[in-house]
């Protein structure tokens, strides 16, 4: 059996693409909402997403083959058709508020006017590409952006780090365990990272002690992610809810910054360019469900359709993104739940049923 | 049929190029932006603000090294709006990227300064880690003094409040994040430099070339033109103390700290290390009273509050390493070359001294009522089950322990 994908290309996936889109706008969401406690709340949504990567890991333990296969062995034809419908519904949901997080990200930080919307189409041909390519392509993306991520993150790091005030998230729970859950509810759109990894079961060659190095990778990209999380609090306590972007703020009071001048964009260049690819990843899989669901051959008219879809919705719908954006926090989190963390954590019992010999088929 | 596919690509690539560049970034003709260094907020006698705004002026010559700025102002019911107002009536486009300094005039003093500083904390047009700080006059006229300093004022100005190691640490420093935050923190209490003017006892030549002023409200008709000095007019110079603090409790100016009790605050806040004490009539070994200057080597600080149902303690526990930099005596000796042991006399004298600025301080938090201290923000997070008990009465009610220990060589 051929692979797509190597274990080293799974751990780097999640070290390279699952921290950043969570440190652009939820920081600032978890923290209008539980105060000095969104850490716990953060931590919730990450214990969640662990379990998730944990049982999806054990079904690739389990399955020789894909997770297509794995589907239409245990609902049939028609049944998971139905179910690869709802992962085509959820990851192009999935994929609208961070895109736009990115777009307005660009346009409030690097360019001195409003820029006409039509600058940020260039992103679309370069998802569209992305598309059409086989899972390696993702495989090769995460060895070479992981370092970006890495470095970006560390570079804002150490430059914050010094300004926060560990004492403010103190005392811890004291936002009540309603207002914690309610912050991780509502962003849910953000986490459900375990639905990426239903698409590479049977991509790679699973071997003993896989599974612990894919859950260690998933920590350490949790890790980053919670000690992104008290280090923003720490640095804006009271007004932490304010700060929209959270990665273009933290670091900016070093006094080597004020000296010197934003040498940390470096840092958030290489954190937005590997954002380039974490964002497209819904588009991706989507397209991949699209191409498996009408059995299409030419994967371009699919990529086509999905990168349309969500160019259009950009377009289109710019206007009512704070309507977007409440519907994601609000009525849709429960989907987000549901597809993103219950689904993926009931795979391994896709592997119950006696699979059928699909490298013969 | 490849070429064909090669060449719509190529096509496609560049329309999009298009699309990229089409905007310039967003940039501003050079001509037609403002570089602003600096901004002063006051407020008029009908309510608006006033800002004024000091422009710095790049001109591309080798021979003059001097900044040259330009001093435009606007008016507005919001902060925002004054900008607007001054952008609609130089024609500039007001750059803020570069501002690193906003003065807030005393006519704020009686109302809630967070309505001129907050605009700043929620745009992204400026940085908030700008320096502010509060003018004991109007803060217009801060920026349009003249000092020998820098031909800038914004500049002089900076070089006073951001202080680098190894200066002198007796200036409070606050950001437009940090009053912010401290002002809609539980507390509700912040702080910022005061800022007084002071008679350097100079005078300067003005040639009128590149500085001027004017306001957007000028019934002239001018706008932000108007030349204020003549050539060649003697200018009095100025300079700057800011070695005092105002304390703001829910935004209004409630009370100032003095130097001293401004520098006991920064003992306690923050690294110290560089600044000078001075220490008055010691007796000397030949008992003869002499002044001494010491220089803080090392200073370590804690502040720790325990709360029971019965007491609410402050703990304030500061110790400071130091040398003396210079004396008075005329003893010749090689003490201060050295880095000799500090006599008994003058250990106890500067302890004595610190205690009783640490004392003061405490008794205007009192009176004012401003928690720059952030008792009550420990009091939430360290005894957050005392916090009902004393949330609304712990300046009354809490007991200071202060300890100073100096110490120097041994």
């Amino acid at each position: 059996m051929k692979f797509e994908l190597r274990t080293r290309q799974v751990c780097l996936f999640l070290i390279a693409f699952i921290p950043i889109n969570k440190m652009f706008i939820l920081p600032s969401v978890l923290a209008k909402i539980s105060n000095a406690d969104m850490w716990i709340s953060c931590l919730i949504s990450l214990s969640l997403d662990l379990l998730t990567i944990a049982l999806v890991t054990f079904t690739c333990r389990q399955s020789k083959t894909d997770f297509f296969n794995l589907v239409e062995n245990t609902f049939g034809k028609v049944g998971s058709k139905l179910i690869l419908s709802v992962f085509f519904v959820y990851f192009m949901l999935k994929a609208i508020i961070p895109i736009n997080e990115q777009k307005e990200y660009v346009e409030l930080t690097l360019y001195t006017l409003k820029p006409s919307i039509f600058y940020f189409l260039p992103f679309f041909p370069v998802v569209f590409y992305l598309c059409i390519k086989p899972l390696r392509v993702i495989g090769r993306a995460s060895d070479v952006l992981w370092i970006c991520t890495l470095i970006g993150y560390f570079v804002l790091l150490f430059l914050s780090v010094t300004n926060a005030d560990f004492s403010a998230i103190l005392p811890v729970g004291v936002n009540g365990a309603n207002k914690i859950v309610s912050a991780s509810f509502k962003g849910f759109n953000w986490f459900g990272d375990g639905a990426y990894l239903l698409f590479f079961i049977g991509e790679f060659c699973y071997k003993k002690h896989d599974g612990i190095k894919i859950v260690a990778s998933y920590l350490l990209s949790a890790l980053i992610i919670l000690s992104f999380m008290i280090i923003f609090y720490c640095i804006f306590t009271s007004i932490a809810h304010r700060q929209r972007f959270a990665f273009t703020e933290i670091s900016k009071y070093t006094t080597v910054i004020n000296n010197l001048g934003r040498f940390d964009y470096i840092g958030i260049v290489l954190l937005i360019f590997s954002n380039t690819f974490s964002i497209s990843l819904p588009l991706y899989f989507a397209c991949r469900i699209l191409n498996r669901i009408f059995n299409v051959k030419k994967k371009w008219i699919t990529a086509l359709c999905v990168v349309g879809v969500q160019a259009l919705i950009l377009l289109t719908l710019n206007r009512f993104y704070l309507t977007i954006e409440n519907l994601a926090k609000g009525g849709f989190a429960i989907f987000f739940f549901i597809v993103g963390n219950v689904l993926p954590a009931f795979s391994p019992l896709l592997t119950l049923k006696k699979e059928k010999n699909y490298e013969n088929a | 049929m490849k070429t064909l596919k090669a060449k719509i690509i190529m096509i496609l690539v560049a329309f999009l190029f298009i699309f990229f560049f089409s905007n310039d970034f967003g940039l501003i003709d050079v001509e037609k932006t403002s570089i602003i260094t600096a901004i002063a907020i006051d407020k008029t006698d009908d309510g608006d603000f006033e800002v004024t705004a000091q422009i710095a002026v790049p001109e591309a010559t080798d021979a003059n090294t001097e900044n040259q700025k330009a001093q435009l102002s606007g008016k507005g019911s919001t902060v925002g709006a004054a900008l607007k107002d001054l952008g609609d009536t130089s024609g500039w486009f007001p750059k803020l990227a570069f501002c690193n300094l906003i003065l807030i005039g005393s006519s704020l003093s009686q109302t809630n300064v967070i309505t001129a500083i907050d605009y700043f904390a929620k745009t992204l047009r400026v940085q908030d880690s700008a320096l502010v700080a509060f003018s004991q006059k109007s803060a217009k006229e801060l920026l349009e003094i003249s000092t020998p300093l820098d031909n800038l004022s914004a500049f002089a100005l900076q070089k006073i409040l951001l202080k680098s190691t190894g200066f002198d640490r007796d200036i409070i420093s606050t950001d437009v994040k940090s009053f912010c935050a401290d002002y809609y923190s539980i507390a509700n209490s912040s702080y910022m430099p005061l800022i007084k003017i002071l008679d350097s006892g100079g005078s300067s030549e003005s040639s009128g070339q590149g500085s001027s002023s004017g306001g957007a409200s000028d019934t002239s008709g001018q706008s932000g033109g108007q030349s204020s000095q003549s050539s060649g007019q003697k200018n009095k110079e100025n300079l700057f103390d800011a070695r005092s603090t105002a304390l703001f409790v829910e935004g209004v100016k409630v009370g100032e700290l003095g130097d001293n009790e401004t520098l006991a605050l920064n003992a306690i806040l923050s690294n110290i290390n560089g600044t000078s004490l001075s220490v008055d009539e010691v007796p000397d070994k030949n008992g003869k009273p002499t002044n001494y200057l010491l220089t803080v080597l090392k200073n370590k600080r804690k502040t720790k509050l325990t709360a029971t149902n019965n007491s609410l303690d402050l703990y304030i526990d500061l110790s400071l390493y130091c040398k003396v930099a210079d004396h008075s005596s005329s003893n010749s000796d090689e003490a201060i070359s050295q880095n000799h042991p500090l006599s008994q006399p003058l250990i106890e004298k500067t302890e004595n001294m610190l205690i009783e600025y640490l004392e003061n301080m405490m008794q205007i938090s009192r009176r004012t009522g401003c928690d720059f201290l952030k008792i009550k923000e420990k009091l939430y997070r360290y005894n957050y089950k005392q916090y009902s008990l004393y949330k609304d009465n712990f300046l009354s009610k809490v007991k200071t322990h202060i300890n100073v220990s100096v110490f120097g060589q041994s």
